[in-house]
């Protein structure tokens, strides 16, 4: 159930040679955090999974893409059926121009369903399993771009449960974010690892002790270890990966 | 450029053996105070227990610095969570050592060295000081858990001798009980000492943690 695997990955960018024969299984209901240093391929790989890297020129790939068995590169793959399954929340809020209950409604109008009576419970239901519902209940048909940077990263994130997704995929969701707002996503994360599949990338090494069950290293392309987080922060099995996550190099 | 945490490591380390290196200064002039009934010397030993005791504080709040300020993970946590335990070990054996010296500054007369050597308390004090230069070496260069391994069998060495000598003593205060004074401060001089090898030995198990990340303690150890 929802398990992701990557099999013998190879990505070029050109003639830039970006993930090196990477392989990995991603387990279900568990946050995995890809860690590395800039350029390491990390971003890449997790925009494998909802397809992402395919709107970048000259991207090229080798190897499968496994969800719940299927290969979601296969060309009969729908991939905005994909994307509803798998959601992606990016480094900075990037909420619609338009009120906080149309951004969360946005996916499910899409999609066909206008009745008002379904919407408003979607809206309600998402925004309380992002914890935004308290603070915005009374202000939904407020402006998207009133609401703080880390009120905005929820919305985005609401958005992306209101299509009920099975994974979700997090680009370094908490860099632009202040410390409370930061804590208030980590325990949302942690919340919503109960009923989906969480892939985040951070450069923050304490958030990837704090929240993932599982760690990657990435360097240079290249997979170099994968463990759970406490074996990963406590025992890394490899030099280059202390070096980094002891701030040696990077 | 050095990273910051790495230099705020190095001066743990060299805090962390200085305090070391002090702390087997004072346990030998212990033994050199209690052997030549050196009062001058033993009151130098309880002079600088004040500094063993200055420098430990000081490194503890060392360690809650580079806690609080820089996360260490991996080898970095566990360098400063033995080098936490390790300073009290150390403080401790300061204690003692101080302890003996009060001992020689209170007794009356010098210890007879026939005593001393019956209760083999020169082997001790000896035994005691290479446990302690192998985990002083161990902490400066990279030694692994082999070298470390010869603390653990030296420690029952010390608790060999002390099991020894309530027997030794009851048979010798039988033929001269005037002893018996010298005899029961001797005693406590190896009961400090056994315990001076506890402290190594946990210092030794916190080396290893550090370079192997196993916990050893309250485990049997393979000699």
């Amino acid at each position: 159930m929802n398990q992701l695997i990557a099999k013998n990955i190879n990505v070029w960018y050109g003639d830039n040679h970006a993930l090196q024969d990477v392989s990995m299984i991603i387990d279900p209901f568990q946050v995995t955090a890809l860690i590395g240093p800039s350029g390491c391929g990390k971003s890449t790989f997790l925009r494998l999974f909802n397809r992402m890297n395919d709107y970048i020129e000259n991207f090229r790939m080798e190897g499968e893409i496994l969800i719940n068995d299927i290969n979601i590169y296969d060309p009969v793959v729908n991939t905005e059926e994909l994307r509803k399954k798998v959601g992606m929340v990016f480094q900075k809020p990037n909420p619609f121009p338009s009120s906080i209950y149309e951004n969360v409604a946005f996916g499910m109008r899409i999609q066909g369903m206008n009745k008002k009576s379904e919407l408003d419970e979607v809206v309600e239901t998402s925004l309380k399993k992002a914890v935004l519902w308290d603070e915005v209940k009374d202000s939904l048909k407020k402006p998207a771009f009133s609401l703080s940077g880390g009120q905005q990263q929820r919305l985005c994130i609401a958005r992306t449960l209101a299509v009920e997704p099975e994974v979700i995929l997090m680009d370094e969701p908490a860099s632009a974010l202040d410390p409370i707002s930061t804590s208030k996503l980590e325990n949302l994360i942690f919340e919503l690892k109960k009923s989906y599949t969480i892939v985040i990338v951070t450069h923050n090494m304490q958030q990837a002790g704090r929240i993932s069950d599982k760690t990657a290293f990435f360097y240079m392309g290249k997979l170099i270890e994968y463990d759970t987080t406490k074996r990963m922060f406590l025992k890394p099995a490899h030099l280059q990966t202390q070096n980094y996550i002891t701030g040696r190099f990077g | 450029m050095i990273p910051q945490i790495e230099i705020e490591l190095a001066n743990l380390k060299s805090s962390i053996i200085e305090l070391a290196n002090l702390v087997l200064l004072q346990l030998d002039k212990s033994g050199d105070a209690l052997n030549n009934a050196d009062v001058d010397l033993a009151n130098e030993v309880i002079r600088y227990e004040k500094r063993i005791n200055g420098l430990e504080v000081n490194i503890e709040k060392a360690c809650e610095n580079i806690l609080a300020l820089y996360n260490p993970v991996a080898n970095d946590l566990r360098f400063v969570l033995s080098t936490l335990k390790i300073n009290i070990n150390l403080e401790r054996i300061g204690d003692y050592a101080r302890s003996i010296a009060r001992i020689v500054k209170r007794s009356e007369q010098p210890f007879k060295h026939d005593l001393i050597s019956m209760l083999n308390i020169n082997h001790m004090y000896v035994t005691c000081h290479i446990m302690l230069l192998t985990t002083l070496e161990a902490m400066e260069n990279d030694t692994g858990e082999i070298a470390l391994r010869t603390i653990f069998v030296k420690d029952d060495i010390l608790n060999k001798i002390q099991d020894d000598a309530i027997q030794l003593i009851s048979r010798h205060l039988q033929d001269n009980p005037a002893d018996v004074d010298a005899c029961l401060n001797l005693y406590v001089v190896v009961r400090k000492l056994e315990r001076v090898g506890d402290h190594i030995k946990n210092i030794a198990e916190e080396i290893i943690f550090h370079k192997e990340a196993r916990i050893l303690r309250h485990k049997k150890h393979k000699k």
